[in-house]
């Protein structure tokens, strides 16, 4: 080894020099060091591990003998049901019909806004539907959008984590002033970091829906019932809707993984941001949001606004007080309500991390 | 004179926990063009808040700075290919291998994947391309530093504090890369609060305390402006020798059994001792060293203690 750390020729020969890169360029770099990090294996990991759970616990609820063993529960169930109301008079019937039209009526008065709810007044007497039993086929459909729905805080939180400590960790490890003296221009920077996590959400998105599509057509592949289970037709999901649907949880996790980038890039630390968002949880979404004026509060602050851009819309519990006293109603909150806030919130987060990114010193 | 750095009335003030710092008070200072200029001062004096300040990583309160004759960080963009910069120690990520960091930062400039090759081998690395930078010692971290900043050809290097932590063979490694580096007409600005190491290697220093300048120019010419010249007397009566060459005109002190004389010429030392019969078994010149040149320099500074720090801080850590 030569006295210095250099071979004598260490310039780059004639056709190796820098050029620069182009926006879309730097994002690809940023996209390229976002995969080799472990924390996307870990998320991988965990969105595999999280589908093939519940696509498990479909099989089970799925199987054919499983099937089998409700419906002989179901069939108990009908027969005592019907000897009761039987036993029923006519007349007392009919009166306990017209108490549950009042209480529907009410609930839709109360309900500003909303329509009444629909108690099913006429089918109280009525044996449980095999549907409403959990006697249904195995459709693909309706097990996607299953899985999807209850992993939509999961995998949106993993797109959040990953995009948080994708940021953070070049901070705390000292290596975003490093890169800043390859690319000084901040804005592009930090807005490549931003687009870069954004994307890594979507793809985690797009990896849960596409396991749990996959899932679902292994579900009902295998426990596909014969024909001599008197099964009820399956609550088929709309294609459109569906297809719909699991978008948008895509689009949720990939504003979550921007959501944490934008965070990491604000507070410059992984353990900041799970500490910030643990107390956002549990201080102001779980209780701020319930305690403070009657409930009302709820439509201002972000699972409400997710829940209602992922289910096309939602209902929150906010107490009313009036005559009668104090009852909780069900209040409706919008699709359209729920997707401007997100635009808002995100744009703005966007704009101070940026702003902020810019100004600031790196240290 | 052709200058590759330079600042004017540099200012930077840290607010921290209500109180206020000032890291760098209006200095003005210039980096000539080719060759190796030391950027020195004590811990705390404001040199790798310069160095950040040069590389758009913090912002001025006021004053200028521009390299290679453009203004930064307003114009650092334009200039930034052609400097390479390793502030305080290298940091890369650590779970990653040597390759994978190169990779990203030659991607970052739009430097073909062919150069990190050639920046693994120009640096001895090339067999460690594979292994993750966490595992490597600080002296193949510093490597790893220093191909990355090769990456784009640089005509400015900036080291700050190279050799912190590094063992001697490591030391002696760095100090020859850096004149390798000037040698080939780069222009390599190394700070460092280690007096020895800047003398070694630099052609011109800068010399700053409290955040401003002190000093600037030849190391040389720094030298020669320090003081008279001294040599280092033994003789078997250092007693009547002392009471002869002060009856003589001359200036000395006692350092044990020996004398430091000033004297330009010590030929005249030996004839005035030699003409009453003493004759001297050593004469040694003492030559005048940046850490004297330092010590005059900030003696009237206020730099008592931070000067104290630098004549030992051989052995002190830390950042500044």
């Amino acid at each position: 080894m030569s006295g210095t750390l250099l071979t004598p020729d260490s310039r780059p020969r004639a056709g190796v020099r820098p050029t620069g890169t182009s926006f879309v360029g730097l994002v690809g770099v940023e996209l390229r060091r976002l995969w080799w990090r472990r924390m996307a294996k870990v998320v991988l990991v965990a969105v595999v591990a999280f589908v093939g759970v519940s696509a498990y616990a479909a099989y089970q609820q799925t199987r054919p003998e499983a099937l089998a063993e409700r419906i002989d529960d179901y069939s108990s169930i009908v027969a005592e049901t019907t000897r009761q109301n039987a036993s029923i008079p006519a007349d007392e019937k009919a009166a306990q019909i017209e108490a549950c039209q009042r209480d529907q009526a009410a609930s839709g008065a109360d309900a500003s806004g909303g329509g009444p709810g629909d108690f099913r007044c006429e089918q109280m007497f009525d044996p449980p539907s095999p549907a409403a039993f959990g006697i249904v086929a195995a459709e693909r459909t309706a097990i996607t959008s299953s899985i999807v729905e209850s992993g939509v805080w999961i995998f949106g939180f993993l797109a959040f984590i990953l995009g948080a400590s994708f940021v953070a960790a070049e901070f705390a490890a000292g290596s975003m002033g490093n890169w800043l003296t390859f690319e000084p221009r901040r804005l592009r920077v930090g807005t490549s970091k931003l687009v870069a996590a954004g994307i890594g959400g979507l793809a985690v998105g797009a990896l849960g829906v596409g396991l749990a599509a996959l899932g679902a057509t292994l579900v009902t592949t295998v426990n596909r019932p014969g024909a001599d289970l008197p099964i009820a037709e399956a609550p088929i999901v709309p294609g459109d809707t569906a297809g719909q649907s699991l978008l948008r949880v895509v689009v949720i996790v990939a504003l979550g993984g921007l959501g944490g980038a934008v965070i990491g890039l604000l507070l410059r630390s992984t353990a900041g941001v799970i500490g910030l968002v643990v107390g956002w949880l549990v201080l102001v979404e779980g209780f701020i949001a319930n305690a403070f004026a009657e409930g009302r509060l709820q439509p201002w602050f972000l699972r409400t606004n997710i829940q209602g851009f992922v289910s096309d819309g939602t209902t929150y519990f906010a107490t009313r007080c009036g005559a009668d006293g104090c009852q909780s109603v069900s209040m409706p909150h919008s699709y359209t309500a729920s997707w401007t806030y997100l635009i808002v919130v995100t744009v703005l987060g966007v704009a101070a991390a940026l702003a902020t990114f810019r100004a600031r010193d790196v240290t | 004179m052709d200058v590759a750095v330079r600042t004017v009335n540099l200012r930077k003030t840290y607010l921290s926990r209500g109180s206020r710092r000032v890291a760098v008070s209006g200095l003005t200072m210039s980096v000539p063009r080719g060759g190796v200029h030391g950027f020195l001062g004590p811990n705390g004096s404001g040199k790798t808040t310069t160095i950040r300040m040069l590389l758009g990583l913090i912002r001025a309160d006021s004053g200028t700075a521009e390299v290679f004759g453009e203004e930064v960080p307003q114009r650092l963009p334009h200039v930034i290919d052609r400097v390479g910069a390793i502030v305080e120690s290298p940091k890369f990520f650590p779970t990653f291998t040597a390759r994978q960091n190169l990779t990203l930062l030659a991607g970052a400039i739009g430097s073909p994947r062919a150069r990190v090759d050639e920046v693994l081998e120009a640096t001895h690395l090339r067999d460690r391309g594979r292994d993750r930078y966490a595992g490597f010692s600080l002296g193949m971290k510093q490597r790893l530093a220093i191909a990355a900043t090769l990456l784009k050809d640089p005509d400015l290097l900036i080291f700050d504090e190279p050799t912190n932590g590094l063992d001697p063979a490591g030391i002696r490694e760095v100090r020859d890369t850096m004149r390798s580096l000037g040698a080939q007409g780069k222009t390599v600005l190394v700070s460092s609060h280690i007096l020895a190491e800047v003398e070694q290697v630099a052609d011109t220093v800068s010399i700053i305390g409290h955040g401003s300048l002190l000093a600037e120019g030849y190391v040389r010419d720094i030298l020669g402006g320090s003081g008279v010249s001294q040599v280092r007397v033994g003789v078997a009566s250092p007693d009547r020798a002392q009471q002869l060459l002060e009856t003589a005109g001359f200036s000395l002190t006692r350092d044990g059994q020996h004398l430091l004389v000033a004297a330009d010429d010590p030929s005249a030392v030996t004839r005035a001792l030699a003409g009453h019969g003493l004759y001297v078994a050593e004469l040694v010149p003492v030559r005048p060293d940046l850490e004297s040149a330092f010590l005059a320099l900030t003696a009237d500074e206020g730099l008592g203690s931070e000067s104290d720090r630098l004549a030992g801080g051989r052995a002190v850590g830390g950042v500044s």
